[in-house]
């Protein structure tokens, strides 16, 4: 364990001390009798970490359960970073300041490809070695779970075992079972033979394919109400109701939507109960609901009727995310006192919206954009993706054609005496498990050239437009689609300095096309169009959603043939076989 | 009004006080203390403390007030140490008629310092000295500060010493204060500092803060 005094002196000459402590309110009895000890990591800050709901979930689920405690660990600041390996202090867990040794199993959430050098930064401070194969059965299983394993190839060689899915089916089985093992006495190699055969787990050292993991009834499935209540400020400081898993819409860019498939809703009196718990649990001032598509929840107005009575008694604020608004919807936020609406287009114009299946028309977009104006809206925030495939000139143009058309639509019926409109272009990254998963990014050239072009045109008044970084756009894309040749990319990035990438301010790009280099990589080989015959690395993954369907729906984006949203309609993608959408 | 004196201990002695004062917000959400809100556009929980610890110093004897029509001290005693972290809880709780405006009141307070060695009984002259000058970091610079009629008592035990500093309007800052002990020979950090007591003036008197609300 860390020397305690030692640790506190270090603590007051470090930035936001308060991330390294824990103690937070609702804080599980991490001295209960255990024989199974946990540490969940997040490769990134706390105030990062502590706003991700699916560590929250499986935090509490293992705390929950007997036997087993499970602790956290993020990734220090690099100022606390310095002043540990000063002191020769070894990266802890919060709770009982428990080093990685001294824990049975480390696993990592990782949702992000830029966080991978972050991963091995807290291997490195923690003493571990990166590679599986160099950690013996002196050190504990590190294992890794989240969205990034949809396609895990260029990380697999530094963990023991991969959770493949949901961490509330696969986790728990995996920790039950190296329970069971270590009574046994079995080898670290005998215990992961055995875990590789559980749902939802890959075992790099064994093999083989691996099915993903979900949860059948999501109504049913853990869901902690008595969270930790952080008690210094975090990105996303409030409770969180998740509604649902997967999305209908079918967008063809987007991962997610196809990755957290099978569909699966709670039922509006468990999320009544939920919400009411989380708000006399945690004293949080709001609560926000979660999903990928929140206006498509089945229940959504009674649930929002519910949980605005409920809001209302105990004072606290109910944070919608971006809905598509009708007039209903438009009540709703007035009714909230959102002044803002979050818009997300992602491209210019119909022809574009049809490639990748945005099922929002023009007639959606004048109608929604008028209701929430004549109700007040004085702060838009439209978001587009620049670098779709068979983007033109024209989809471009489409968008300074939105924007202009806000303007006018405000001056002849917004309520609000100004408008505040925010651009936000994101560079369009070919993701695994999408009908763009063999498309080519557009090149760095050429995705400046098109935000220079915003930059001119959206030269307006109340205008403000803001683009996501090109270069960091590149190499996540380059690690979406990477090999596992690419662990000795990431591990010459990380020796060379690369951490944080995700933050602009620590993201160096030289240094990972330098490492490419030097591991003699052509980055053009993940970043341009793949064969749709060619073996992909996450082929050995069933995810549900078939090869098959995402070639037809790729098709049929060239054909500018939309498909339809699936809550009415089964199109067929064949994530039903891991679970039943809409059960 | 409510008073309640509570520990900053272990932890959350590294909480800043924006911090701090959310933890303390959230519990009375959370023990239903039905504080009231300002009127304004943007509503605010009407609450108050005093003055401000330095990052890492703890203490037994913070004040949190809040403006609540509760009143049974007991239980809302209880409520408050059930919904808190574990490094705030409270020893004391009365209800006042009104705020007792203790920022403005507060005019000193009782440290006890824990250093690594025995402190040196050289310490206690600074007592008998007109001038005592220290460094102090004030508006974005290192600046020396003449502090002497901010001092009102040191002891020293051993390893322990206990200094009687000027809090509120005319403060002193604790850590930078024991800082510049070390040219006594005086080894400790703001983490070794622990407010014991705050102090209001009655009749020419330090009274603790908690007694004056009696």
């Amino acid at each position: 364990m860390v020397d305690e005094r030692k640790l506190r002196q270090i603590l007051l000459q470090v930035e936001k001390p308060a991330r390294y402590l824990g103690g937070e309110f609702n804080l599980p009895d991490t001295d209960k009798p255990c024989d199974e000890r946990v540490c969940l990591c997040f490769a990134d800050k706390y105030e990062v970490g502590m706003s991700n709901i699916g560590l929250r979930i499986l935090y509490h689920m293992l705390n929950d359960t007997d036997g087993v405690v499970c602790e956290r660990s993020f990734a220090p600041s690099v100022d606390m970073a310095e002043k540990m390996r000063e002191n020769d202090i070894k990266l802890f867990s919060l709770e009982t300041r428990r080093e990685f040794t001294d824990f049975d199993i480390v696993g990592f959430s990782i949702g992000f490809e830029l966080a991978y050098t972050t991963v091995l930064y807290m291997m490195d401070l923690a003493g571990v070695p990166f590679y599986a194969k160099d950690r013996g059965e002196d050190y504990p299983l590190i294992i890794a779970g989240g969205p990034c394993m949809v396609n895990p190839a260029p990380i697999l060689d530094f963990f023991d075992a991969i959770m493949v899915g949901e961490g509330e089916v696969n986790l728990a089985a995996f920790v039950e079972l190296h329970r069971q093992s270590k009574k046994q006495g079995l080898s670290k190699k005998e215990f992961l033979e055995k875990a590789s055969k559980l749902e939802g787990v890959y075992v790099p050292s064994v093999g083989g394919t691996v099915k993903r993991a979900v949860v059948k009834d999501l109504d049913k499935a853990y869901y902690p109400t008595k969270i930790l209540v952080p008690s210094c400020d975090i990105v996303h400081d409030r409770s969180t109701l998740e509604l649902f898993r997967g999305c209908a819409n079918g967008c063809r860019f987007c991962q997610a939507c196809f990755y957290y498939r099978p569909i699966r809703e709670k039922k509006k009196d468990t999320l009544l109960r939920q919400a009411k718990e989380l708000i006399i649990n945690t004293g949080y001032e709001e609560l926000s609901l979660s999903s990928l598509s929140t206006s498509d929840y089945s229940q959504l107005k009674e649930l929002v009727e519910g949980l605005k009575e409920q809001a209302q008694k105990d004072n606290v604020k109910l944070a919608l995310p971006s809905l598509r608004l009708d007039s209903f919807e438009a009540e709703i936020y007035e009714d909230t006192k959102g002044a803002s609406l979050t818009f997300a287009p992602e491209a210019g114009t119909q022809r574009l919206r049809d490639v990748i299946n945005k099922n929002v028309s023009d007639a959606n977009i004048l109608s929604s954009l008028t209701a929430a104006l004549e109700h007040g809206v004085k702060n838009v925030k439209l978001y587009f993706m620049i670098g779709l495939p068979t983007e033109t000139e024209e989809d471009l143009k489409g968008i300074v054609d939105i924007v202009k058309l806000v303007k006018k639509l405000h001056q002849e019926h917004g309520r609000s005496r100004i408008i505040n409109i925010t651009v936000s272009t994101a560079v369009f990254i070919p993701k695994p498990l999408t009908p763009f998963q063999w498309e080519a990014q557009i090149t760095t050239d050429e995705m400046y050239a098109k935000q220079e072009y915003l930059k001119r045109e959206l030269r307006l008044k109340n205008v403000k437009y803001s683009w996501h970084d090109a270069k960091s756009s590149v190499i996540e894309a380059a690690l979406a689609r990477g090999d596992r040749r690419q662990s000795a990319v990431i591990e010459r990035a990380y020796n060379t300095g690369c951490v944080f990438d995700a933050w602009n301010e620590c993201f160096d790009y030289d240094k990972w096309m330098s490492a490419f280099e030097y591991c003699g990589i052509d980055v053009r080989e993940y970043t341009g169009a793949i064969d749709t015959q060619k073996e992909l690395a996450w082929d050995f993954i069933d995810n549900g959603v078939t090869k098959a369907y995402l070639l037809k729906e790729r098709e049929r984006a060239y054909e500018g043939k939309t498909t339809p949203n699936c809550i009415g309609k089964c199109n067929g993608c064949g994530a039903n076989k891991l679970g039943r959408c809409f059960s | 009004m409510i008073v309640f004196r509570h520990r900053k201990t272990g932890e959350t002695s590294f909480l800043s006080h924006i911090d701090t004062m959310r933890v303390l917000q959230r519990t009375m959400r959370r023990m239903r203390a039905e504080v009231k809100y300002s009127a304004g556009f943007v509503p605010h929980m009407l609450t108050y403390s005093t003055t401000p610890l330095p990052l890492g110093v703890q203490s037994l004897a913070e004040y949190f007030v809040a403006d609540s029509p509760l009143d049974d001290e007991k239980e809302l005693l209880e409520r408050f140490n059930d919904n808190i972290p574990a490094g705030l809880k409270a020893d004391f709780c009365a209800v006042v008629p009104q705020n007792p405006n203790l920022a403005a009141k507060v005019v000193a307070s009782l440290y006890e310092v824990e250093a690594e060695e025995n402190v040196s009984e050289d310490v206690k002259e600074i007592l008998g000295l007109d001038s005592y000058v220290m460094k102090q970091f004030k508006k974005g610079q290192m600046l020396d500060v003449e502090v002497r009629n901010k001092i009102f008592a040191i002891e020293t035990e051993g390893k322990k010493l206990r200094l009687t500093l000027a809090t509120g309007n005319e403060n002193l800052r604790v850590d930078s204060f024991v800082e510049s002990l070390s040219r006594y020979g005086v080894k400790a950090c703001a983490n070794d500092v622990t407010r014991l007591e705050q102090f209001v003036l009655k009749d020419g008197r330090f009274v603790a803060a908690k007694e004056a609300l009696l």
